[in-house]
């Protein structure tokens, strides 16, 4: 334990660790002083002065998130004089402000609304004409900025010098014109730039994509995992009637701090985007699930003499739960199986990982080592009689040439294909089952980032059309096939993965809580 | 380009300062001395020699007024308007040089001889209003003879026909 010192704030003894700041020894006591410029993961800049507080013996008021906690220190939250402050504050801040809220994307989410409420006057005493500056300004790929809105808190200004370390805005000008700018011709282009929105305190610096696009408070937050990459930064999903409308970062000190990547903050793009396979193909025509489970079993079944063949490739994509139902399969079907690689680009010093799947990890814990290239190859060269691909993306246009190439033909050389897809785009002609298959978003699972740590996947959205999750549509072909009843809800898989994977043994479903948790045999993807 | 003269005092004068990004200041000035302003190019390169963003030198550059960011012409007249000024007519005196030169403030003449601009307090309140072209003052603008503050054409005729 960190040395510590005991002070006082509002009447109230707090211990706190030394060096750490009056905000957030307040803020940890459940004292909440209002900010504006202090954010925990950047540096103090201490320019807004919203989080003035009175200490005892000093002769002024101190702004509470750069000066640090000493012994005996006794700090004023709700005095007089700290509540005049901040009205002040407010009062300066909304005289240039347009007080666009009715058309402003932050409403609902606004630092400068609440405090108004909180701490403002109600009233303007400014008489003039506002200082006007541009709206719509076209800051960079993902970003649009309104000079009017922004408070100059510099917060975006210093994630891009500190974080992203791109260094593309600068504050420009001085007094009443100062203002938030790139250098002539550049942009706020980062591979980063979506948190600045995330940072800014007000409507300022706004997400194209999610621009006019909801209200925030008609959509539901839930807390899970970007399946961008292996990292599996926490995010939370904000959907509203079955259709996700944002990601927003979610604060792990271990994994993302409280920042993700662009990429993976649009990767629901493509669920809106992508037409969806609603019901299932047999040979290209929409049939009953119940008869393309039943032909899958027919495929895969067979004893002795009669038995097929079977090659298994799975996903990377797919949740732990899932594997350990697709790993049941390969045993039952005595067959040989493989993992495809999503990669793209490099690994980089913030977060970015070039696997772009978020559980190959797990995969590796079930034991779905092999190359994907191997399995198929075999099926190409007439060694499989059955293949069942879990991921279609393996079909598409943009996987590993070698790898795209290889499942084309071998979609053309086995007797029988089957594949769990979700989407319309990339389902191979010569399948013979398609099986519709849930997206991010309607399942729930586990995922394992490239550091070893469980992580919950959770639904925000209902399953669309008559697609299943992969472990409802496993447990049914095994029902069929004759292979027993299998669990098919995540918590009771888990006992099943456990089983499979001792790493995992001794931490329960629910253990991987909203933070993950760390299993013991470290699954680097490399 | 800035010469090469320029570039190696640069380089001397941030390789002996305990952070390169400190002769910011000095580094400009010696910019703007060679070519008048410092344009986009200069300050990318001294981004780049200085170890910042180009957006750091950018936000240092546009917080000084006496920094060019554009061309200006051969002289630029710097007309003070804060209070002494104001209460003397420098808002007359600032109208008569619009007309006079045919641009607005901020603006450059055709012939890209004078460039206006308005200048707070320039620390001449006894001449009120003061005017400054480089480095000199100049008091002799208004005419007092009758009493009230006026501005006189032809000391402002006089020194535009002396800014040649
Ligand atoms: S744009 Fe937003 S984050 Fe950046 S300085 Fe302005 S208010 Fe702060
Ligand atoms: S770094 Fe990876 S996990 Fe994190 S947001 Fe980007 S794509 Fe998603
Ligand atoms: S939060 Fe302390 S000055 Fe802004």
């Amino acid at each position: 334990m960190a040395e510590t010192v005991t002070l006082t704030i509002d009447d109230r003894q707090i211990t706190a660790p030394k060096e750490m700041v009056v905000i957030e020894a307040a803020r940890r006591a459940g004292i909440e002083i209002p900010y504006y410029c202090y954010h925990p993961y950047l540096s103090i800049a201490g320019n807004c002065r919203m989080c003035l507080v009175e200490i005892e013996k000093a002769p002024k008021l101190q702004i509470a998130c750069s000066i640090e906690v000493t012994e005996g220190m006794v700090v004023h939250t709700g005095s007089k004089n700290v509540l005049d402050a901040r009205a002040g504050v407010m009062e300066l801040l909304l005289i240039n402000h347009p007080l666009d809220c009715p058309i402003c994307d932050q409403a609902g989410e606004c630092r400068l609304q609440e405090y108004s409420l909180a701490h403002g006057s109600g009233t303007s005493r400014f008489e003039h004409e506002k200082h006007h500056g541009r709206k719509n300004v076209d800051l960079g790929r993902h970003i649009v900025f309104d000079e009017e809105r922004c408070i100059k808190c510099t917060r975006c200004v210093r994630f891009c010098d500190e974080v992203s370390k791109t260094g593309e805005l600068a504050l420009l000008n001085r007094g009443d014109e100062t203002i938030i700018g790139v250098f002539p011709g550049h942009r706020l282009d980062n591979a980063y730039s979506g948190n600045t929105v995330d940072i800014c305190p007000v409507g300022a610096l706004t997400l194209k994509e999610f621009r006019f696009r909801s209200r925030v408070w008609f959509l539901e937050q839930t807390p899970s995992i970007c399946p961008g990459c292996a990292r599996g930064c926490n995010v939370t999903v904000w959907a509203r009637e079955d259709r996700i409308y944002r990601f927003t970062p979610r604060e792990n000190p271990e994994v993302n701090k409280v920042w993700m990547c662009d990429e993976g903050r649009l990767s629901y793009l493509p669920l809106v985007a992508r037409e969806r396979l609603l019901e299932p193909l047999m040979d290209g025509e929409p049939v009953r699930l119940q008869d393309a489970v039943d032909r899958a079993a027919n495929l895969l079944g067979g004893v002795g003499e009669r038995a097929p063949r079977v090659g298994v490739v799975a996903s990377p994509r797919a949740t732990l739960e899932d594997l350990a139902l697709l790993r049941r399969l390969c045993e039952a079907t005595s067959a040989t199986d493989g993992i495809p690689r999503f990669e793209r680009g490099e690994d980089d010093d913030l977060l970015i990982r070039k696997d772009k799947t978020p559980n190959l990890a797990g995969a590796r814990l079930l034991g779905f080592e092999r190359p994907a290239a191997e399995v198929l190859r075999e099926a190409a060269e007439g060694k499989i009689d059955v293949l069942y691909v879990m991921d279609e993306d393996l079909f598409s246009p943009a996987a590993d040439s070698d790898e795209g190439d290889l499942a084309r033909r071998a979609a053309r050389k086995v007797r029988a294909l089957i594949v769990h897809a979700s989407f319309r785009d990339r389902v191979p002609s010569q399948a013979a089952v398609v099986l519709p298959a849930a997206v991010y978003g309607e399942y729930e699972g586990t995922y394992i980032n490239f550091e070893g740590r469980a992580q919950r996947v959770r639904a925000s959205m209902r399953r669309a059309g008559r697609s299943r999750t992969h472990l409802a549509i496993l447990s049914a072909v095994a029902q069929r096939a004759g292979w027993g009843e299998w669990a098919r809800e995540p918590s009771d898989v888990w006992k099943e993965a456990q089983a499979l994977a001792a790493p995992l043994s001794g931490i329960g479903y629910d253990d991987v809580g909203t933070d993950g948790v760390m299993i013991t045999g470290k699954g680097e993807s490399g | 380009m800035i010469s090469e003269k320029t570039q190696k005092k640069i380089e001397s004068i941030a390789s002996k300062l305990p952070q390169r990004a400190a002769a910011m200041l000095s580094a400009l000035r010696l910019i703007q001395d060679e070519i008048g302003h410092v344009p986009p190019e200069e300050r990318e390169w001294l981004a780049g020699k200085l170890g910042v963003s180009p957006a750091a030198v950018e936000a240092v550059l546009s917080f000084y007024t006496l920094f060019r960011r554009e061309p200006e012409g051969k002289y630029t007249i710097w007309v003070c308007s804060t209070l002494p000024c104001a209460l003397r007519g420098c808002e007359l005196l600032m109208d008569h040089l619009r007309h006079a030169l045919g641009i607005r403030e901020g603006e450059t003449s055709p012939d890209r001889r004078i460039t206006l601009k308005r200048a707070e307090c320039l620390g001449g309140c006894d001449r009120a209003p003061v005017v400054q072209v480089g480095e000199d003052y100049h008091d002799v603008l208004l005419d007092l003879s009758l009493g009230t503050a006026k501005v006189s054409f032809e000391r402002v005729e006089a020194l535009l026909e002396k800014l040649t």
